[in-house]
């Protein structure tokens, strides 16, 4: 799109999975019956004529980068001036035994839907999600909608504790339980059995745990879809190792989103990023590039969103997973909170929040410009993008951020 | 080993993640819905041309009617008490799906306090007293009627109350509506105020997501809203010039006009098709394609309003549940995803769009452009202990 609106270039999308960009995030929702899978699509279908964009729903099996071209499933192939690798990822897999078993799923295709949707037409009821993250939590939301029950298995010491501090994922943690999720911390899979029908019938953990289940969904990650890099000279790490215009090892050839590696990952962010944001940006960035526009990527501040059932998440720049050195306000009865991490010269670094609604450019300026800690607490109202009526918590939430301050 | 039985031991006390209506047959367009469609448009059929098919119906709210209005029941009595139940006990069963957004609570209390007292109690008192039947919620050219030459000059005649009538109709016109839709958007009336809205909002809320997101609904909305908006001008402008020239200049020819608005534009458009096709078409397609006070309401908004639904910049994730849960057919995606704030003339400001948002994107807002501070360097000496006390 942003190739077609500054260069006019001719540009083809080969995608195996969908002949139309849809919204991986929305997977849940269709699960849901919330909307339908047309409704994932965020650009009309005749738009795609409209910009002169070529759709091409087949696999691309391997690259020919002497001649340029790509080779079709189809058995056809498609020449290329500039190549973009947007391969995406695939889900992580423990490598168990029992894994391939029926009814142990991921989710991250579409298809993986119908799988999930066929399991639970068996009339089950039972079922164990390995993973504590954020996939993790929308899967159960999805299975608890069907009146499953529900139960998570998560190595951490608390909820998505490589991530957040602990009252943080306490917080969350409740927040799963009232929405009857049974979590089982500190644990992880180390088989699956299954009866005689080849269908999963319970997961065994490292403590000693068996848990009987007609279904078991594996969200423990991505990793990044490299295959195509075989027999080119495109080098690989995690992922496609690309530099700051995105550009692989390999001439004429990018590649951006949950497939890259950032040879140069800005400071304090890592190297491969499978988050849509990152993935929405790198696309706009390699437009520029290939249209002549030869300008390193403006990464901006970090940040990210999430939702455990209705407990919103928003996280901007960096805030430690230990918790230390920050201000810290949650509501009396927890199901809200604030965090601001200070960073070195107490200047903020990051903001966190749960159930609280904060206005992001407000925040990225406060982070990008090395804001005192202090100055942020004394004009805090203004991140303030909670509904109209909504509870005033940022009194409160002030009042406590300065006697943190002055102790 | 420890084998566990993952039954939980009161699964009814935990809380409901609820499934959407596209899992519901009778919120998807499948058969249900259509004999849903059938019968409430065949209720409007019976209402306005058969009213002597719901007679039974009619003469059971007698009593009501009596105590109310001081005389016996009639089909639009009987209509607006069907409405009334309807926007009361829908809104009942909204604020319950909505009760953790505060927006969503009061605005729903107020349709249906205004549909409750303004348009079902004060009007059946005011007929007790023997005063005109007149609903203070709704203003021409909504109520185009309102303004018509006939209406004006009864009204007038009828008593200092009903003088106050015409000048309340024409002051809510030329001066509230423009100073309040400045404020808050056409939202103040189009989601807490008028009476199509209660009903929409409260009986039409299983069916919002139905609404058509296409381009080519956005065509036609345009074209049928602001010619709808034209021709009741225009119909008002006929029947004053010709009661003006006593009936010479037009003759019959403006009273027919009349007649026929009446029938297509507030029988057929508003009721039959507006109301009874709900189920099919979505709650709003009255207020989408034929209000002409929300066309009005809209030019106000779009270009004289500090209304507007502020993005979160890059916070979106091209979902689409604000596209799909929005009513009145806005793509709401398309701008939210570019970080671009909507203004459109057609939003109603009912707030779904932020509430359904899984990633907070969304806010209403009436304030103006954000103040924006002087971006703060590193801290200064002095400024650590500036600005709290202690
Ligand atoms: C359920 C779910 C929810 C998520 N929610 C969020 C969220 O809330 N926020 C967030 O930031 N991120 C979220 N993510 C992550 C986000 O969706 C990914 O980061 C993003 O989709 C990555 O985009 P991409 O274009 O790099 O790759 P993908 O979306 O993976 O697209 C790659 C496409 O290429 C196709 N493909 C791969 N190889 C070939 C080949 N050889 N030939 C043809 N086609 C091929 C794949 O089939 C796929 O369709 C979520 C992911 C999932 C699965
Ligand atoms: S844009 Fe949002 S607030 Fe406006 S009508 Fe649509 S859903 Fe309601
Ligand atoms: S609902 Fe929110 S996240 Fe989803 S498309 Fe709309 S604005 Fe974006």
């Amino acid at each position: 799109m942003h190739i077609r609106r500054m260069g006019g270039a001719e540009v083809t999308v080969v995608s195996s999975e969908s002949p139309y960009f849809f919204s991986r995030t929305a997977l849940m929702y269709v699960f849901m019956g919330h909307m339908t899978l047309r409704h994932t699509e965020p650009y009309a279908r005749e738009m795609w004529d409209e910009w002169g964009i070529t759709r091409v729903q087949d696999e691309a099996v391997s690259l020919d980068i002497h001649r340029r071209e790509v080779l079709l499933g189809s058995g056809s192939r498609l020449s290329y001036d500039n190549l973009i690798l947007a391969t995406g990822s695939r889900p992580r897999r423990l490598d168990v035994t029992g894994e391939n078993s029926d009814g142990v799923h991921t989710l991250y295709f579409r298809q993986d839907l119908e799988q999930i949707e066929a399991t639970i037409g068996r009339n089950m009821k039972h079922a164990v999600i390995i993973g504590g993250g954020l996939l993790g939590a929308e899967l159960a939301e999805m299975l608890r909608s069907r009146g499953l029950f529900v139960s998570m298995i998560v190595r951490e010491k608390h909820y998505w504790g490589n991530v957040l501090p602990p009252e943080e994922s306490k917080i969350i943690e409740t927040r799963l339980s009232r929405y009857g999720v049974r979590l089982f911390l500190e644990e992880s899979v180390i088989s699956f059995l299954e009866d005689e029908g080849g269908h999963v019938s319970m997961v065994n953990t490292s403590s000693g745990l068996q848990l009987p289940c007609e279904m078991a969904c594996v969200a423990i990650g991505v990793i990044p879809e490299t295959a195509l890099a075989a027999g080119t000279d495109i080098q690989v790490g995690t992922g496609f190792l690309v530099n700051s215009h995105f550009e692989t090892t390999s001439k004429g050839i990018y590649a951006i989103g949950d497939c890259a590696e950032r040879l140069d990952p800005a400071p304090g962010r890592p190297a491969t990023e499978s988050m849509w944001y990152t993935g929405r940006r790198m696309g706009e960035c390699v437009a520029r590039t290939i249209c002549g526009q030869r300008i390193s990527c403006d990464d901006g501040v970090w940040f990210n969103s999430a939702r455990f059932f209705d407990l919103e998440y928003s996280a901007y720049g960096k805030v430690s997973a230990g918790g230390e050195h920050s201000l810290f306000w949650s509501d009396d009865c927890h199901e809200r909170c604030l965090r601001i991490q200070r960073g070195e010269g107490d200047v903020v670094s990051g903001i966190h929040a749960l159930g609280i609604r904060l206005r992001q450019e407000v925040c990225e300026r406060w982070i990008g410009s090395r804001m005192c800690v202090n100055r942020v607490v004394e004009e805090l109202q203004q991140a303030r993008f909670d509904a109209e009526f909504s509870e005033h918590v940022f009194p409160s939430v002030i009042q406590s951020f300065r006697h943190q301050l002055a102790r | 080993m420890k084998h566990i039985s993952l039954s939980i031991a009161d699964p009814q006390k935990r809380w409901r993640v609820s499934s959407g209506p596209y899992r519901s047959p009778w919120q998807s367009r499948g058969i249900p819905a259509y004999l849903l469609g059938l019968m409430l448009t065949g209720f409007y059929v019976l209402l306005y041309w058969f009213p002597q098919a719901l007679s039974p119906l009619i003469r059971s709210l007698d009593g009501l009617s009596i105590w109310l209005r001081g005389r016996s029941s009639d089909q639009w009595f009987l209509y607006g008490f069907f409405y009334t139940v309807a926007v009361l006990v829908m809104g009942i069963r909204f604020i319950r799906r909505h009760h953790r957004s505060r927006y969503q609570v009061i605005r729903t209390l107020s349709v249906m306090f205004f549909q409750l007292g303004f348009a079902f109690l004060l009007p059946a008192w005011l007929l007790r007293l023997n005063q005109p039947e007149f609903f203070f919620t709704y203003f021409w050219p909504l109520k185009g009627e309102y303004l018509f030459p006939e209406t004006v000059t009864s009204l007038r005649d009828s008593g200092r109350l009903g003088f106050f009538m015409v000048f309340w109709g024409v002051m809510m016109l030329v001066v509230v509506t423009p100073v309040l839709t400045y404020y808050f958007g056409k939202r103040w009336y189009c989601s807490w105020v008028c009476g199509c809205a209660g009903l929409a909002e409260t009986a039409g809320d299983p069916f919002r997501h139905l609404s058509s997101k296409s381009q080519q609904a956005w065509k036609v909305e345009r074209i049928m809203v602001y010619g709808v908006l034209a021709l009741v001008v225009a119909l008002t402008a006929v029947l004053w010039i010709n009661s003006a020239s006593g009936g010479a200049w037009l003759g019959s020819f403006s009273s027919v006009f009349a007649r026929w608005y009446g029938f297509f534009v507030g029988s057929v458009f508003s009721g039959v098709i507006g109301t009874g096709f709900y189920p099919i078409l979505g709650n709003r397609v009255w207020c989408r394609f034929g209000c002409p006070m929300a066309a009005i309401l809209g030019i106000l908004q779009k270009h004289f309003s500090r209304f507007r639904i502020t993005s979160n910049s890059g916070q979106c994730i091209s979902c689409g549940n604000c596209s799909v849960y929005c009513e009145m057919g806005i793509d709401v995606r398309l701008y939210a995803q570019r970080g671009e704030a909507i203004r459109r003339a057609s939003c109603v400001g009912c707030g779904i769009c932020a509430e359904v948002c899984p990633r907070g994107v969304l806010k209403l807002e009436n304030a103006p452009a954000l103040r924006k501070t002087a971006a703060g360097g590193s801290c200064a000496a002095g400024e650590n202990t500036a600005g709290y006390p202690g």
